[in-house]
């Protein structure tokens, strides 16, 4: 074994293995050597002068690409840049990376969510098809929201980090970044800041709320959906849970005394509460006299009002019920 | 560029100490295991539809005879108020003498779409205060975030029930400038977010949505600093389950709430109407005391603040205390302070 590499050392030594890969891998030898491996070789000789079809021309790139990043790499090691000169220079290539992405993005959008036209559902699968084409049709309305909604917040990104960019030229500024950790701090208060700006705009407020309804569309859709496909499944659904509830309902009325549906009050904790409490010592020991039952118990001795108190538990209208009548079972 | 004073060779410094301490940290993570859920020793006492009320073992040689009743929000459980014992307000209350009761909201089913905040306030909630009430006498009542407005709005129903009243983090004035969620709001049709209960999930991508790179990235990195301590990092877990151990809201309270607090003002504005009663702050004439958070970005302290010109009562005050939303409930001095300030405001008036 060798002694210890040195980091200086040990950053030279990947950034050679690194350029001599990527120029390998971008040139012509490397490329019959990887076609060599098996299928692209019959597509190695179809590309039209100086280009490559398919993979290889990805490839090529890619390589190219990481090649000059080594060389960039390995240029900063030998004539070391300031920290601040390329981290401005990082910043710039990254607004200018964000700033086409946003339109490359745009115009794929315009082109992949066409408009979506429904046509009367008919036939035996009539009602599958309206539900279903419901779906799609919420769903591309919830994609086209949330895109716009997206928009707007990689512009707010754009803007935090012209902020951060301007902020570190700022030559007023007294204050001091001196670890990666403040750097990185100060980055996400300057993009937070922008989005908190953009938060606040008309714009963001219209933008949000459509996004929103459209998810809430696409979840009512859904559910429609569901319903439609539960039975068939051999599941319950929300109508079968209320008929559930509402059965339940009648058969606790019918079957128990009001009082058998009312909470049970604990005797030792009804003596710890009695007033004035001073210790719970003191109050353990206290009369089981206290242990009447609540107002809101002795208020309800109806039967009608037992059942609204059922209903409250079970959470559904039983109007009939409560007004005395016997449901229909 | 004045303001970057940094060198390569400290960032690669700094770099190769980050991920010494993420190493560290994964070992520290894969001794932990999940979060357990343990709090300060408690009892069920009373339920009345979705409301479970539970009594805190005292803690304290003397207990304040008047029972408190603390109000959690639908949003969330309220088992941050008893987070662990080192971060626990629950047990900082009774080391004071609090007798404490807590009420905690039971999840709601697909059944529960149709609850409405009438089920909430005038039976779940006046059950449980009814319960103490005949075998206590009035109460105090202590609201936290929506449990403070749902206190508030309680005291202002059933004013002879309550002897102080207490409201933390508590939204009044719903249409306050900084108001980022109640701006968001606008524009979501609320008749269609009622219709069904909301998800915890889908309530906590909109909470994430108002600070996302604190919230998504910053957090996580930030991590990585506490990574080797494991006691802070079983806290940041305990933080995380909470975070993100939502329950749904029910379809018709949410759209209630939103309608009447957050679109309206109706509880600012005096005219919200909970079941066949009017919410009148000017029926609050018991003592009043308004905790609020400095930094709260849910609930900005001017909303909380309203509430002094809008109450009758002579006793009020208002407590401004350092920290966040949650922090102040589970940070180590906001927390104290929270307590020390409520069990004082209390013992002066019991």
């Amino acid at each position: 074994m060798g002694e210890a590499m040195s980091w200086e050392a040990l950053q030279s030594a990947f950034l050679e293995q690194l350029l001599r890969f990527a120029r390998d891998a971008s040139g012509a030898a490397a490329s019959s050597h990887f076609a060599s491996l098996g299928g692209f070789g019959a597509r190695e000789d179809a590309g039209d002068e100086g280009g490559e079809p398919g993979p290889w021309a990805s490839f090529r790139l890619f390589a190219e690409t990481l090649a000059g990043y080594g060389e960039w790499l390995k240029s900063s090691r030998q004539r070391p840049v300031p920290v601040a000169a390329a981290l401005d220079r990082m910043l710039g290539d990254v607004l200018n990376g964000l700033e086409a992405a946003l339109s490359a993005r745009e115009a794929l959008q315009a082109t992949a969510w066409p408009e979506l036209t429904m046509w009367p559902a008919f036939g035996l699968l009539r009602e599958w098809q309206k539900l279903g084409g419901e779906l799609a049709q919420a769903m591309a309305a919830e994609r086209k929201a949330t895109d716009k909604l997206q928009k707007l917040q990689w512009l707010a990104l754009i803007d935090g980090i012209k902020r951060l960019r301007a902020s570190l030229n700022d030559e007023q500024s007294e204050a001091r970044i001196d670890s990666l950790q403040a750097l990185y701090d100060h980055f996400i208060a300057c993009v937070e800041d922008a989005y908190q700006d953009s938060l606040r705009t008309d714009a963001f407020v219209v933008a949000f709320g459509e996004r929103a309804n459209a998810g809430l569309r696409v979840r009512e859709a859904f559910r429609a959906l569901g319903c439609k496909a539960l039975p068939v499944l051999g599941l319950p659904s929300a109508a079968d849970l209320t008929e559930i509830g509402r059965r339940l309902a009648a058969l606790e009325l019918s079957a128990a005394p009001p009082s058998a549906v009312l909470p049970v009050v604990d005797k030792q904790t009804a003596a710890l509460v009695k007033s004035p409490v001073k210790s719970p010592r003191r109050a353990a020991k206290k009369s089981p006299s206290t242990t009447k039952l609540p107002q809101v118990i002795q208020t309800t001795p109806k039967a009608a009002a037992a059942a609204r108190t059922v209903a409250k538990k079970l959470s559904f209208d039983i109007g009939t019920i409560s007004a005395g009548r016997r449901p229909k079972t | 560029m004045a303001k970057l004073e940094l060198t390569w060779e400290q960032i690669a410094h700094e770099l190769a100490q980050w991920e010494k301490k993420l190493a560290q940290g994964v070992q520290t993570l894969r001794s932990l295991g999940n979060p357990a859920p343990g709090g300060t020793p408690r009892r069920l006492v009373f339920q009345c539809g979705k409301a479970r009320l539970f009594h805190y073992e005292p803690e304290s040689p003397t207990v304040q005879a008047v029972p408190t009743l603390l109000v959690y929000a639908l949003v969330n459980r309220a088992s941050m108020a008893d987070l662990e014992p080192r971060r626990s307000l629950v047990r900082s209350l009774l080391a004071r003498g609090v007798d404490l009761f807590l009420i905690e909201w039971a999840d709601p089913v697909g059944l529960d779409a149709e609850r409405g905040l009438n089920d909430y306030l005038n039976h779940d909630l006046a059950g449980c205060v009814s319960f103490l009430q005949t075998l206590a006498g009035p109460i105090n009542l202590m609201g936290i975030c929506q449990g403070g407005t749902f206190a508030l709005s309680y005291a202002a129903m059933y004013p002879a029930q309550v002897r102080n009243l207490i409201t933390t983090v508590t939204p009044v004035d719903f249409h306050t400038p900084d108001d980022v969620l109640s701006r968001l709001l606008r524009g979501v049709d609320l008749e269609l977010l009622g219709q069904q209960n909301l998800s915890g999930d889908a309530l906590n991508t909109l909470f994430l949505a108002l600070r996302p790179y604190r919230l998504i990235h910053q957090k996580y990195l930030n991590l990585v600093s506490q990574m080797d301590d494991p006691d802070a990092l079983a806290t940041f877990l305990k933080m995380e389950q909470w975070i993100f151990d939502s329950p749904d809201l029910a379809g018709r309270a949410l759209h209630e709430f939103a309608q009447s607090c957050y679109r309206e003002n109706a509880l600012a504005m005096g005219s919200l109407r909970i079941g066949e009663r009017i919410v009148d702050l000017t029926k609050i004439t018991m003592p009043v005391l308004n905790i609020y958070a400095r930094d709260d970005h849910l609930v900005p302290p001017a909303a909380s603040r309203a509430l002094g010109a809008l109450v009758a009562t002579d006793d009020y005050h208002a407590v401004e205390v350092p920290g966040g939303h949650i922090g102040i409930y589970v940070g180590g001095s906001a927390r104290q302070k929270v307590a020390e300030t409520v069990s004082t405001w209390l013992a002066a008036r019991i």
